[in-house]
């Protein structure tokens, strides 16, 4: 809006009828422009519990890459109740940032990922959806390429994938590469999903798919990730994340 | 057709002729003639998916890539997102 009253000063001063006509030439591509750039809105969900030292790294990330591109965002932290301030730190970075690029929710106790993920989808105010773990083992410079990646086809969905050429991980042993590839061959062979990691959370989303999840989606692109393991904080997967994935795979297996 | 029923579907259509030969229900002479090799297939199928799956998760587990230069890049811009930050305000 600013831009227009500038361009109407413009061809309000002068006399002569170019300078007006080149000033509303200007106008309407400034107009224009913004309207393109308007069209699209990334909403990045990051579901938190107990990443206090995390959460300012990544925002600031995220931050740093999306004005640096010049694509809208906005940020949104849900909080699973963290009992190590992670919701304080929160409220600074807010104070920081604004409470356009970072909207923030706490859900008082540890209600789990998936839940947190529906509740965000809720919040959001754009038309993509990006989802992914906020330990820094996904690194805010691929979203802008899952955002490029999007709009070469108009994909559906774009996935971080570390099984392809390009991505890959940083810091993971002998067994945790074997369960990650035992259980992605597994998954792979049994349900035939035709989707490169499975096991990933690192995805573009168009708002109306992910909202519709159960519906068909045909179109996928894939950019090559690497997975660098968290440095802060203690990871998340345990015996029971183990028997969670079997449960859904066997879920899946018979149902789908 | 569910993914269930694909997989029941594949191992009664194999399962169903092999049993019929095994308890010679079915006899002639090709089956008597290959009675070893009919009966050794399902051995050998299952083992032999067994093996290539594991040849293949083997493969895969040695050639997953190292990001390397990723990890220097990170810790490179903790540094840096913690310097800006604190210039900005923010209490770590």
């Amino acid at each position: 809006m600013r831009d227009f009253f500038i361009a109407n000063n413009i061809s309000s001063c002068q006399g002569n009828i170019n300078y007006k006509t080149a000033a509303i030439l200007k106008r309407d591509k400034i107009l224009i422009h913004k309207t393109i750039m308007k069209k699209n809105k990334y909403s990045i969900l990051l579901p938190t519990y107990n990443e206090r030292e995390n959460l300012p790294i990544i925002i600031w990330l995220i931050c740093k890459y999306f004005d640096e591109s010049g694509f809208d965002y906005e940020v949104i932290v849900i909080d699973d109740g963290s009992p190590d301030g992670t919701f304080e730190v929160a409220k600074q970075l807010q104070e920081i940032y604004g409470k356009k690029r970072l909207v923030l929710c706490s859900r008082g106790k540890k209600l789990g990922l998936g839940s947190a993920y529906i509740f965000g989808i809720k919040q959001a105010s754009g038309n993509f959806i990006i989802i992914m773990d906020a330990d820094l083992s996904h690194h805010p410079k691929f979203i802008i390429e899952f955002i490029k990646k999007q709009e070469e086809k108009d994909y559906d969905i774009v996935s971080g994938t570390r099984y392809i050429n390009g991505g890959g991980v940083y810091g993971w042993d002998f067994k945790r590469k074997l369960i990650s590839r035992t259980a992605n061959y597994i998954t792979q062979v049994l349900l035939r999903p035709g989707a490169s990691d499975l096991t990933g959370s690192f995805r573009l989303y168009k708002k109306e798919v992910l909202n519709k999840l159960m519906e068909h989606c045909i179109t996928k692109g894939y950019v090559p990730i690497s997975f660098v393991d968290r440095v802060y904080g203690e990871s998340k997967l345990g015996g029971s994340e183990v028997y969670q994935f079997v449960k859904g795979l066997l879920y899946l297996f018979a149902t789908t | 057709m569910i993914k269930l029923f694909e997989w029941l579907f594949i191992f009664f259509l194999i399962m169903g002729p092999w049993t019929a030969v095994v308890t010679n229900f079915v006899r002639n002479e090709f089956t008597k003639k290959y009675f070893t090799v009919i009966f050794c297939t399902p051995f050998v199928l299952v083992g032999a998916f067994g093996i290539i799956s594991l040849l293949i998760i083997a493969y895969r587990v040695f050639t997953f890539n190292d990001c390397i230069e990723a990890e220097k890049e990170l810790k490179q811009q903790i540094k840096m997102a913690k310097a800006d930050l604190t210039k900005k305000g923010l209490k770590l």
